[in-house]
Protein backbone atom coordinates (compact mmCIF):
# COMPACT_ATOMS: atom_id res chain seq x y z
CA UNK A 1 0.00 0.00 0.00
CA UNK A 2 1.50 3.14 -0.70
CA UNK A 3 0.37 6.52 0.06
CA UNK A 4 0.70 9.29 -2.78
CA UNK A 5 0.45 12.98 -2.42
CA UNK A 6 1.53 15.44 -5.13
CA UNK A 7 0.19 18.71 -6.36
CA UNK A 8 1.45 17.84 -9.84
CA UNK A 9 -0.92 17.35 -12.56
CA UNK A 10 0.99 15.11 -14.42
CA UNK A 11 1.22 12.74 -11.36
CA UNK A 12 -2.36 12.74 -10.75
CA UNK A 13 -2.93 11.70 -14.59
CA UNK A 14 -0.68 9.04 -14.71
CA UNK A 15 -1.35 7.45 -11.61
CA UNK A 16 -4.80 7.61 -13.15
CA UNK A 17 -4.09 6.35 -15.70
CA UNK A 18 -1.38 3.62 -14.95
CA UNK A 19 -3.27 2.22 -11.82
CA UNK A 20 -6.66 2.33 -12.98
CA UNK A 21 -7.29 -1.07 -11.59
CA UNK A 22 -5.80 -0.97 -8.45
CA UNK A 23 -7.70 -0.69 -5.48
CA UNK A 24 -7.38 2.82 -3.24
CA UNK A 25 -8.60 3.91 -0.26
CA UNK A 26 -8.21 7.64 1.49
CA UNK A 27 -6.34 7.81 5.21
CA UNK A 28 -5.64 3.95 5.29
CA UNK A 29 -2.02 2.39 6.53
CA UNK A 30 0.50 2.68 4.38
CA UNK A 31 3.77 1.04 3.29
CA UNK A 32 4.88 3.82 1.62
CA UNK A 33 4.26 7.43 1.96
CA UNK A 34 5.51 9.51 -0.80
CA UNK A 35 5.07 12.96 -1.93
CA UNK A 36 5.74 14.72 -5.42
CA UNK A 37 6.20 18.23 -5.16
CA UNK A 38 7.58 22.02 -6.37
CA UNK A 39 10.31 23.24 -4.63
CA UNK A 40 9.88 26.26 -3.00
CA UNK A 41 12.23 28.81 -4.38
CA UNK A 42 12.09 31.15 -7.51
CA UNK A 43 14.16 28.59 -9.33
CA UNK A 44 10.96 27.32 -10.47
CA UNK A 45 9.65 30.24 -12.22
CA UNK A 46 11.86 29.53 -15.02
CA UNK A 47 12.80 26.16 -14.62
CA UNK A 48 10.01 24.08 -12.90
CA UNK A 49 11.18 21.04 -10.78
CA UNK A 50 9.65 18.11 -9.30
CA UNK A 51 11.24 17.27 -5.46
CA UNK A 52 10.56 13.94 -4.56
CA UNK A 53 10.46 12.21 -1.11
CA UNK A 54 10.05 9.02 0.66
CA UNK A 55 8.70 9.04 3.81
CA UNK A 56 10.08 13.13 3.96
CA UNK A 57 13.59 11.99 2.73
CA UNK A 58 14.24 13.84 -0.53
CA UNK A 59 16.81 10.57 -1.99
CA UNK A 60 17.19 12.26 -5.09
CA UNK A 61 18.11 15.45 -7.14
CA UNK A 62 15.11 17.83 -8.11
CA UNK A 63 14.28 16.99 -12.00
CA UNK A 64 12.68 18.85 -14.33
CA UNK A 65 8.76 18.63 -13.72
CA UNK A 66 7.85 17.28 -16.95
CA UNK A 67 9.75 14.28 -16.16
CA UNK A 68 7.56 13.93 -12.90
CA UNK A 69 5.84 10.49 -13.55
CA UNK A 70 9.03 8.53 -14.56
CA UNK A 71 10.34 9.87 -11.09
CA UNK A 72 6.98 8.67 -9.21
CA UNK A 73 7.95 5.00 -10.98
CA UNK A 74 11.38 5.16 -10.11
CA UNK A 75 10.88 6.65 -6.47
CA UNK A 76 8.38 3.60 -5.79
CA UNK A 77 11.47 1.21 -6.79
CA UNK A 78 13.47 2.79 -4.48
CA UNK A 79 10.92 2.75 -2.20
CA UNK A 80 10.98 -1.29 -2.84
CA UNK A 81 14.27 -1.70 -2.47
CA UNK A 82 15.44 0.53 0.07
CA UNK A 83 12.99 -0.34 2.83
CA UNK A 84 12.11 -4.07 1.72
CA UNK A 85 14.73 -6.84 3.33
CA UNK A 86 12.08 -9.94 3.95
CA UNK A 87 12.50 -11.13 0.11
CA UNK A 88 15.27 -11.61 -2.16
CA UNK A 89 14.78 -8.80 -4.80
CA UNK A 90 16.00 -9.51 -8.36
CA UNK A 91 15.99 -6.96 -10.94
CA UNK A 92 14.15 -8.79 -13.40
CA UNK A 93 10.75 -9.39 -15.38
CA UNK A 94 8.55 -12.46 -14.21
CA UNK A 95 5.13 -13.54 -16.16
CA UNK A 96 2.97 -16.29 -15.52
CA UNK A 97 0.49 -18.54 -17.68
CA UNK A 98 -1.09 -21.61 -16.85
CA UNK A 99 1.45 -21.94 -13.72
CA UNK A 100 3.79 -21.60 -15.32
CA UNK A 101 6.49 -18.99 -14.16
CA UNK A 102 9.32 -17.29 -16.39
CA UNK A 103 11.73 -14.73 -14.37
CA UNK A 104 13.93 -12.48 -16.64
CA UNK A 105 16.86 -10.94 -15.44
CA UNK A 106 18.72 -8.77 -17.69
CA UNK A 107 20.90 -5.88 -17.39
CA UNK A 108 18.90 -2.48 -19.26
CA UNK A 109 19.32 -2.78 -22.39
CA UNK A 110 18.35 -6.11 -23.02
CA UNK A 111 14.99 -5.73 -24.25
CA UNK A 112 13.41 -7.54 -21.01
CA UNK A 113 10.91 -5.39 -20.81
CA UNK A 114 9.61 -4.67 -24.51
CA UNK A 115 10.15 -8.99 -24.58
CA UNK A 116 7.74 -8.67 -21.34
CA UNK A 117 5.13 -5.98 -22.36
CA UNK A 118 4.82 -8.59 -25.72
CA UNK A 119 4.45 -11.89 -23.41
CA UNK A 120 1.77 -10.19 -21.33
CA UNK A 121 -0.32 -8.76 -24.54
CA UNK A 122 -0.38 -12.19 -25.61
CA UNK A 123 -2.19 -13.99 -22.89
CA UNK A 124 1.35 -14.33 -20.16
CA UNK A 125 0.12 -13.00 -16.82
CA UNK A 126 2.15 -10.50 -15.23
CA UNK A 127 3.57 -10.79 -12.03
CA UNK A 128 6.18 -7.48 -12.18
CA UNK A 129 8.28 -6.02 -14.47
CA UNK A 130 10.82 -4.39 -13.04
CA UNK A 131 11.78 -5.81 -10.00
CA UNK A 132 11.23 -9.36 -8.60
CA UNK A 133 10.01 -10.14 -4.99
CA UNK A 134 11.14 -13.83 -3.92
CA UNK A 135 10.07 -15.02 -0.41
CA UNK A 136 12.79 -16.90 1.01
CA UNK A 137 10.72 -19.10 3.16
CA UNK A 138 8.26 -20.34 0.19
CA UNK A 139 10.49 -19.34 -3.11
CA UNK A 140 7.32 -17.78 -4.07
CA UNK A 141 6.75 -14.40 -6.22
CA UNK A 142 4.71 -11.91 -4.76
CA UNK A 143 3.18 -10.06 -8.13
CA UNK A 144 3.24 -6.53 -8.44
CA UNK A 145 1.37 -6.05 -11.66
CA UNK A 146 2.97 -2.35 -11.63
CA UNK A 147 3.21 -0.60 -15.64
CA UNK A 148 5.84 -1.81 -17.83
CA UNK A 149 8.59 0.32 -18.47
CA UNK A 150 9.65 1.12 -22.68
CA UNK A 151 12.50 2.82 -23.28
CA UNK A 152 13.23 4.76 -26.53
CA UNK A 153 12.90 2.18 -29.43
CA UNK A 154 10.60 0.01 -27.94
CA UNK A 155 8.08 2.74 -27.10
CA UNK A 156 6.83 2.83 -30.82
CA UNK A 157 7.41 -0.93 -31.27
CA UNK A 158 5.00 -2.06 -28.49
CA UNK A 159 2.56 0.66 -29.08
CA UNK A 160 2.50 -0.53 -32.92
CA UNK A 161 2.83 -4.54 -31.70
CA UNK A 162 -0.23 -4.13 -28.42
CA UNK A 163 -2.50 -0.82 -29.86
CA UNK A 164 -4.80 -2.46 -27.28
CA UNK A 165 -2.82 -1.60 -24.83
CA UNK A 166 -2.70 1.78 -22.84
CA UNK A 167 0.68 3.39 -22.35
CA UNK A 168 1.06 6.38 -21.19
CA UNK A 169 2.81 9.87 -22.87
CA UNK A 170 6.33 10.11 -23.47
CA UNK A 171 8.57 11.18 -21.05
CA UNK A 172 11.24 12.74 -22.81
CA UNK A 173 15.28 13.72 -21.53
CA UNK A 174 15.21 11.29 -18.73
CA UNK A 175 18.86 9.71 -17.70
CA UNK A 176 17.79 6.58 -19.40
CA UNK A 177 16.32 8.52 -22.48
CA UNK A 178 12.90 8.52 -23.50
CA UNK A 179 10.57 6.62 -20.94
CA UNK A 180 6.87 5.45 -21.71
CA UNK A 181 4.72 2.88 -19.40
CA UNK A 182 2.21 0.35 -20.30
CA UNK A 183 -0.56 -0.60 -18.14
CA UNK A 184 -0.59 -3.82 -16.55
CA UNK A 185 -4.08 -5.52 -18.28
CA UNK A 186 -6.91 -5.64 -15.72
CA UNK A 187 -6.56 -9.32 -14.66
CA UNK A 188 -2.69 -9.04 -14.31
CA UNK A 189 -4.08 -6.39 -11.48
CA UNK A 190 -7.08 -8.50 -10.56
CA UNK A 191 -4.45 -11.45 -9.89
CA UNK A 192 -1.66 -9.68 -7.98
CA UNK A 193 -1.93 -11.41 -4.42
CA UNK A 194 -1.96 -14.71 -6.29
CA UNK A 195 1.99 -16.05 -5.88
CA UNK A 196 3.59 -18.12 -8.17
CA UNK A 197 6.36 -20.69 -8.17
CA UNK A 198 8.79 -19.83 -10.64
CA UNK A 199 9.68 -22.32 -13.18
CA UNK A 200 12.40 -20.75 -15.52
CA UNK A 201 14.76 -18.58 -14.92
CA UNK A 202 15.24 -17.01 -18.88
CA UNK A 203 18.30 -14.31 -19.49
CA UNK A 204 16.93 -12.63 -22.77
CA UNK A 205 19.56 -10.72 -24.86
CA UNK A 206 18.25 -8.45 -27.72
CA UNK A 207 20.52 -7.89 -30.82
CA UNK A 208 19.73 -5.96 -34.06
CA UNK A 209 20.03 -8.76 -36.65
CA UNK A 210 20.46 -11.84 -34.97
CA UNK A 211 18.90 -14.94 -35.69
CA UNK A 212 16.82 -16.48 -32.38
CA UNK A 213 19.15 -18.84 -30.34
CA UNK A 214 18.41 -20.99 -27.05
CA UNK A 215 21.03 -22.59 -25.13
CA UNK A 216 20.62 -23.80 -21.55
CA UNK A 217 22.54 -22.02 -19.05
CA UNK A 218 24.07 -24.43 -16.28
CA UNK A 219 23.25 -23.22 -12.76
CA UNK A 220 26.47 -22.38 -11.24
CA UNK A 221 27.16 -19.97 -14.60
CA UNK A 222 23.28 -18.96 -13.94
CA UNK A 223 24.15 -17.55 -10.29
CA UNK A 224 26.96 -15.43 -11.28
CA UNK A 225 25.15 -13.63 -13.85
CA UNK A 226 21.86 -12.85 -11.50
CA UNK A 227 24.08 -12.32 -9.06
CA UNK A 228 24.78 -8.82 -10.83
CA UNK A 229 21.11 -8.06 -10.58
CA UNK A 230 20.20 -8.44 -7.05
CA UNK A 231 19.60 -5.76 -5.52
CA UNK A 232 19.94 -6.75 -1.40
CA UNK A 233 21.25 -10.25 -2.12
CA UNK A 234 24.48 -8.99 0.09
CA UNK A 235 22.49 -7.15 2.70
CA UNK A 236 20.38 -10.59 3.25
CA UNK A 237 23.22 -12.89 3.46
CA UNK A 238 22.39 -16.33 4.49
CA UNK A 239 19.25 -16.37 3.95
CA UNK A 240 19.62 -14.68 0.60
CA UNK A 241 22.67 -17.44 -0.48
CA UNK A 242 20.20 -19.98 0.77
CA UNK A 243 16.80 -18.07 -1.52
CA UNK A 244 19.27 -17.80 -4.45
CA UNK A 245 20.48 -21.80 -4.36
CA UNK A 246 17.06 -22.62 -4.17
CA UNK A 247 15.67 -20.96 -6.56
CA UNK A 248 18.29 -21.80 -9.23
CA UNK A 249 17.72 -25.97 -8.02
CA UNK A 250 13.67 -25.29 -8.62
CA UNK A 251 14.07 -24.07 -12.23
CA UNK A 252 15.97 -24.42 -15.61
CA UNK A 253 17.72 -21.76 -16.76
CA UNK A 254 18.30 -20.23 -20.38
CA UNK A 255 19.89 -17.37 -22.55
CA UNK A 256 17.41 -16.65 -25.43
CA UNK A 257 18.72 -14.49 -27.96
CA UNK A 258 16.61 -12.45 -30.50
CA UNK A 259 16.21 -9.80 -32.65
CA UNK A 260 12.36 -10.86 -34.17
CA UNK A 261 9.85 -10.72 -30.92
CA UNK A 262 7.44 -12.98 -32.86
CA UNK A 263 10.28 -15.85 -32.97
CA UNK A 264 11.16 -15.11 -29.37
CA UNK A 265 7.22 -15.28 -28.59
CA UNK A 266 6.86 -18.36 -30.36
CA UNK A 267 9.98 -20.27 -28.11
CA UNK A 268 7.77 -18.66 -25.04
CA UNK A 269 4.48 -20.49 -25.82
CA UNK A 270 6.19 -23.77 -26.54
CA UNK A 271 8.05 -23.83 -23.10
CA UNK A 272 5.50 -25.58 -21.36
CA UNK A 273 5.26 -28.47 -23.90
CA UNK A 274 8.71 -28.90 -23.81
CA UNK A 275 8.75 -29.58 -19.99
CA UNK B 1 58.20 -31.22 -1.16
CA UNK B 2 54.92 -29.92 -0.42
CA UNK B 3 54.51 -27.41 1.77
CA UNK B 4 53.56 -28.16 5.74
CA UNK B 5 51.43 -24.96 6.36
CA UNK B 6 47.77 -26.06 7.17
CA UNK B 7 44.71 -24.60 5.79
CA UNK B 8 40.97 -23.97 6.62
CA UNK B 9 38.05 -22.74 5.34
CA UNK B 10 37.11 -19.28 6.07
CA UNK B 11 33.30 -18.81 7.39
CA UNK B 12 31.76 -20.00 3.86
CA UNK B 13 28.26 -21.31 2.30
CA UNK B 14 28.96 -23.79 -0.18
CA UNK B 15 26.35 -25.53 -2.87
CA UNK B 16 28.00 -27.96 -5.68
CA UNK B 17 26.25 -27.91 -9.54
CA UNK B 18 27.61 -29.73 -12.54
CA UNK B 19 29.80 -26.67 -13.58
CA UNK B 20 31.05 -25.98 -10.46
CA UNK B 21 30.92 -25.13 -6.58
CA UNK B 22 29.36 -21.39 -5.60
CA UNK B 23 31.06 -20.51 -2.55
CA UNK B 24 29.38 -17.20 -0.31
CA UNK B 25 31.78 -15.91 1.95
CA UNK B 26 29.87 -14.81 4.92
CA UNK B 27 31.94 -13.01 6.22
CA UNK B 28 32.87 -10.40 2.98
CA UNK B 29 29.37 -10.98 1.21
CA UNK B 30 31.38 -12.41 -1.65
CA UNK B 31 30.35 -14.83 -4.11
CA UNK B 32 32.29 -17.31 -6.50
CA UNK B 33 32.21 -19.82 -8.87
CA UNK B 34 34.71 -22.63 -8.15
CA UNK B 35 35.76 -25.00 -11.21
CA UNK B 36 34.34 -28.37 -9.67
CA UNK B 37 38.08 -29.56 -8.74
CA UNK B 38 38.33 -26.24 -6.46
CA UNK B 39 35.61 -26.93 -4.81
CA UNK B 40 36.56 -30.24 -4.00
CA UNK B 41 39.49 -28.63 -2.50
CA UNK B 42 37.52 -26.38 -0.67
CA UNK B 43 35.18 -28.96 1.01
CA UNK B 44 37.59 -31.01 1.85
CA UNK B 45 38.86 -27.89 4.14
CA UNK B 46 35.40 -27.14 5.13
CA UNK B 47 35.67 -30.99 6.58
CA UNK B 48 38.77 -30.95 8.23
CA UNK B 49 41.92 -28.33 8.46
CA UNK B 50 44.94 -29.96 6.47
CA UNK B 51 47.92 -29.29 4.69
CA UNK B 52 48.57 -29.11 0.87
CA UNK B 53 50.55 -33.07 1.44
CA UNK B 54 46.93 -34.67 3.07
CA UNK B 55 45.01 -32.51 0.26
CA UNK B 56 46.80 -33.89 -2.18
CA UNK B 57 46.84 -37.27 -1.41
CA UNK B 58 43.07 -36.92 -0.76
CA UNK B 59 42.07 -35.75 -4.40
CA UNK B 60 44.30 -38.15 -5.56
CA UNK B 61 42.77 -41.11 -3.45
CA UNK B 62 38.98 -39.86 -4.30
CA UNK B 63 40.12 -39.13 -8.33
CA UNK B 64 42.18 -41.86 -9.33
CA UNK B 65 44.99 -39.65 -9.88
CA UNK B 66 48.96 -39.89 -9.16
CA UNK B 67 49.81 -38.41 -5.96
CA UNK B 68 53.05 -36.77 -6.73
CA UNK B 69 55.01 -33.65 -6.78
CA UNK B 70 53.41 -32.27 -9.74
CA UNK B 71 49.96 -32.95 -8.23
CA UNK B 72 51.27 -31.11 -4.54
CA UNK B 73 52.80 -28.10 -6.95
CA UNK B 74 49.29 -27.63 -8.27
CA UNK B 75 47.50 -28.00 -5.14
CA UNK B 76 49.83 -25.43 -3.60
CA UNK B 77 49.29 -22.97 -6.62
CA UNK B 78 45.43 -23.50 -5.75
CA UNK B 79 45.63 -22.93 -1.83
CA UNK B 80 47.64 -19.53 -3.25
CA UNK B 81 44.64 -18.57 -5.43
CA UNK B 82 41.74 -19.73 -2.98
CA UNK B 83 43.68 -17.77 -0.30
CA UNK B 84 43.97 -14.20 -2.22
CA UNK B 85 40.32 -14.77 -2.42
CA UNK B 86 40.28 -15.03 0.98
CA UNK B 87 38.54 -18.43 0.88
CA UNK B 88 40.92 -19.78 3.61
CA UNK B 89 43.25 -18.81 5.92
CA UNK B 90 45.93 -20.54 7.81
CA UNK B 91 45.84 -22.02 10.79
CA UNK B 92 48.04 -20.42 13.38
CA UNK B 93 47.38 -22.13 16.65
Amino acid sequence: MVHVNSPLANVADGVQLLYKDFPYEVDSFADFHVRLDRPHNHHRLWHPQVLCYLNDECPFAPLPTDQALAVFESLLNFSIYATIYHFLILHAASIERAGYTAILPAPPGSGKSTLCAALVSRGWRLLTDELTLVSPSTGLISPMARPISLKNASIDVMQQFAPQQTFSPKVYNTIKGTIAYMRAPSESVARMHETAAPTWMIFPKYQAGAATSVKLLPKGAAFIRLSSGLVNYSILGAVGFEAMTQLLERTLCYEILYSDLDEAMGWFDRLPTAQ
Amino acid sequence: MAGTEVWRAANLLMRSWDDGVIVYNLDSGTTHLLNPTAGQVLYYLADAHASVGVLSHRLACENDLESDEELDHTVEDLLKQLDSLGLIEPVTE
